[in-house]
């Protein structure tokens, strides 16, 4: 007999029919390819099927043709158990978004409507009929996929902006630095993204395609293995994206906070840094030139943020030089601006996710209102810290602070840094003075680490005088209290230096509106806490081993922590450089 | 005015300790001086040797050629310092070696010593410094000694 009907292949001709007589009081009649009739009554539209052998299936994949075809969801019951075809695990980051995967109910060949018997109105006078229960699913039917199943995959986790990628790329997919939401794939001979209505691409000639019906199925739904063999229907090889990659699209860096738009600053003002040299009529930064500026500014804002003036505000004002109208430079110096507002951006989310969230951006563009000397000086993108007047307000339990830069042109050898400041907190903090460091910067002064501390004009005498401030100082004492970077009127600065000459831990001699001290190599624990207290009024105390500003030396200091009497406190909080919290 | 050694040792070890006071203790501090010179602690021998040049004298130098051969390098920039205070032939010769010391601050300080002296000897070091020495301000340095002894 031959073969009158074609039917796109579910598997096998007896697997099917079997199947289908599982389903109970719904019957349908179908028909094989070898002729087998069923005779049964038939209840409903007959969809035209076309059957091919599976050797003559061809290997694309094959769009199913059923009609009527079935929308979803639709109800009744799978006709069929179907496993769902495995995903490959995912390996590498998938270069184009990825759709979350829809999930269907399975369907039968025929489309999956398994119309519900007729409602049958009971006789006058009987009781109502009660509504029948929905036959249960056949014992090796598998329940609607409604959630990933278990042999599935797991989805990728997001990946977060700019992360290196963890596993290796795909073969022959080039690594890309950071996700793009629009490239294609590289070497895939798949679409680059899933289209519902995308033809395939071994469609047979539109005669076959069945009349529009009410229902239509599809392509997604047939993303599963059957158990009838190992024909596919739907997309199959040409699956998108989705269908083989479970990650869902990498995160994209946190967006940057608006900025707010304000006037250009006046000239003079003095930037933070300037990223100058940009090309005539672009606004693209350099990858040489201002990337990594803007990287080491990025790191120097985040460190900012655990200091005591965290910075907060910063304005980027973008400049151009003369040529051109200045509406056109006024653009231009906005685009210039804001390209550096993102990049800076970027690199506040890759030295510490989630700190632009709390930096306020000002834009500006000053066009060619402000040129510099020469055009590609002109042509630039200063950044500025607007910052607080003065340090935060309030600093309980304390009352007064003091505020140390440190210069290191030597680090200590027998006591570090840290413990040094730990010392001078455990005296000062009793007497209410909180001690916070400012700055930190390492000079290098070869020459200065061995400090002559000789009176000029008196050869044989020290000078590190009581009070310290004084004019009489060696000339290399001056020029080491040049190096006041950063330094307000009302702040100290601590020079680390090998040792002096003559020798002393430490000297609280400074040129006058230069407040600092020198504390030697060798100094002790508490020599820094002593120096400083001399900066702030206290003289000596004679023979007092217990108190921090003995004459004894604080290498004689007994029942440590060392002590500052009432009138010492009220000595240093009279000095003009301890700070009212 | 006899000070006990450890007494000595004490004020010396001192945060700044009081040079001036100190040397008005005179020659008679100077024998424990050269024990304190090769004390343990660099830092205290250190500022024995800069007390001694403070102090002056022939003993003096005695004490500050100990402290000239000390084997650590704070110790001796603190003698080539001190013997900036020390006007005399025998001193001078102390400097000589230190000119050549392999410590830059040793070197610095031997060249402030050798300022004011008419020491042909010293000169011709001077000169060789002025152009060979790696640093480039103790090259600046014996320059400008050489310069204002020749101006002398």
């Amino acid at each position: 007999m031959s073969t009158p009907f074609e039917f796109e292949s579910w598997g096998s001709d007896a697997e099917f029919g079997d199947d289908m007589h599982e389903f109970g009081d719904t019957e349908t009649e179908w028909e094989s390819e070898f002729g087998r009739r069923s005779r049964r009554p038939r209840q409903f539209v007959r969809p035209r099927i076309v059957r091919r052998r599976p050797s003559t299936l061809s290997r694309a994949p094959q769009r199913p043709r059923f009609w009527p075809r079935p929308r979803f969801p639709v109800a009744g019951r799978p006709a069929s158990p179907v496993r769902p075809r495995p995903r490959p695990a995912v390996v590498g980051r998938p270069p184009f978004p990825i759709r979350p995967r829809p999930i269907f109910p399975i369907l039968p060949p025929w489309g999956g409507w398994i119309p519900e018997p007729p409602p049958v109105t009971p006789p006058p006078g009987a009781p109502p009929a009660q509504p029948k229960p929905p036959s249960a699913p056949p014992p090796s039917a598998e329940p609607f996929p409604m959630e990933p199943l278990a042999d599935e995959p797991m989805a990728a986790e997001p990946m977060a902006a700019d992360e290196p990628m963890a596993a290796e790329p795909m073969a022959d997919e080039p690594m890309a630095a950071e996700p793009m939401a629009d490239e294609p794939m590289a070497a895939e001979p798949m679409a680059a993204e899933p289209m519902a209505d995308e033809p395939m691409a071994a469609e047979p000639a539109a005669q076959d395609e069945p009349p529009a019906g009410e229902f239509e199925i599809q392509p997604e739904a047939f993303a599963f293995e059957s158990d009838f063999g190992e024909f596919e229907s739907g997309l199959g090889e040409l699956e998108t994206g989705w269908g083989q990659f479970e990650s869902s699209p990498a995160a994209l860096p946190a967006p940057c906070p608006p900025p707010v738009l304000v006037k250009c600053p006046q000239r003079g003002t003095r930037p933070a840094d300037i990223l100058d040299g940009f090309q005539f009529d672009r606004d693209t930064l350099s990858a040489t030139g201002h990337l990594p500026r803007i990287s080491a500014l990025a790191r120097q804002i985040v460190q900012s943020q655990s200091s005591a003036r965290p910075i907060r505000t910063l304005l980027i004002a973008g400049h151009t030089d003369a040529a051109g109208s200045e509406r056109y430079n006024t653009g231009l110096g906005q685009r210039r601006a804001a390209a550096a507002m993102q990049e800076l951006c970027k690199a506040l989310e890759r030295v510490r996710p989630g700190v632009s969230r709390g930096i306020q951006f000002q834009l500006t563009s000053c066009g060619e209102q402000q040129t510099r000397g020469t055009p590609a000086q002109s042509r630039r993108v200063e950044i500025f810290f607007p910052s607080t007047t003065g340090p935060t307000r309030g600093c309980p339990p304390y009352r007064e602070r003091i505020r140390l830069h440190l210069k290191i042109l030597v680090q200590p050898t027998r006591f570090s840094i840290a413990t040094m400041l730990q010392s001078m907190q455990q005296v000062y903090g009793p007497a209410g003075f909180l001690v916070e460091v400012a700055s930190r910067e390492n000079l290098r002064l070869p020459a200065l680490e061995v400090l002559d501390v000789f009176c000029p004009g008196h050869p044989s005498q020290m000078c590190c005088p009581f009070p310290c401030a004084s004019s009489n100082l060696n000339r290399e004492h001056v020029a080491l209290f040049q190096h006041r970077n950063n330094v307000r009127p009302n702040e100290l600065v601590v020079y680390f230096v090998r040792k002096t000459e003559p020798g002393l831990n430490g000297c609280c001699a400074y040129p006058p509106g230069r407040p600092g001290v020198i504390v030697a190599s060798i100094a002790s624990r508490w020599t820094l806490a002593h120096e400083v207290g001399h900066v702030l009024g206290l003289p000596h105390v004679r023979g007092q081993l217990d108190r921090l500003m003995t004459d004894g030396g604080t290498n004689n200091i007994t029942n440590p922590p060392p002590d500052l009497v009432r009138s010492e406190t009220q000595t240093m909080q009279q000095s003009s450089l301890t700070i009212p919290c | 005015m006899a000070v006990p050694t450890e007494q000595l040792r004490r004020l010396l070890n001192a945060d700044e300790p009081d040079y001036v006071t100190l040397a008005r203790l005179g020659p008679s501090v100077l024998p424990q001086l050269a024990q304190l010179v090769q004390h343990r602690d660099e830092y205290v021998a250190a500022n024995a040797a800069s007390l001694a040049g403070m102090i002056g004298g022939a003993q003096a130098t005695q004490v500050l050629a100990r402290a000239a051969k000390n084997p650590s390098s704070h110790v001796r920039t603190a003698a080539a310092g001190a013997l900036r205070h020390v006007k005399s032939a025998a001193a001078s010769r102390l400097i000589a070696p230190l000119l050549k010391d392999s410590d830059k601050n040793v070197r610095k300080f031997a060249v402030k010593a050798a300022a004011n002296r008419p020491n042909p000897a010293l000169l011709a070091e001077l000169d060789e410094i002025n152009e060979l020495d790696p640093e480039p301000a103790i090259r600046s340095l014996a320059a400008n000694v050489l310069a204002r002894s020749r101006r002398a």
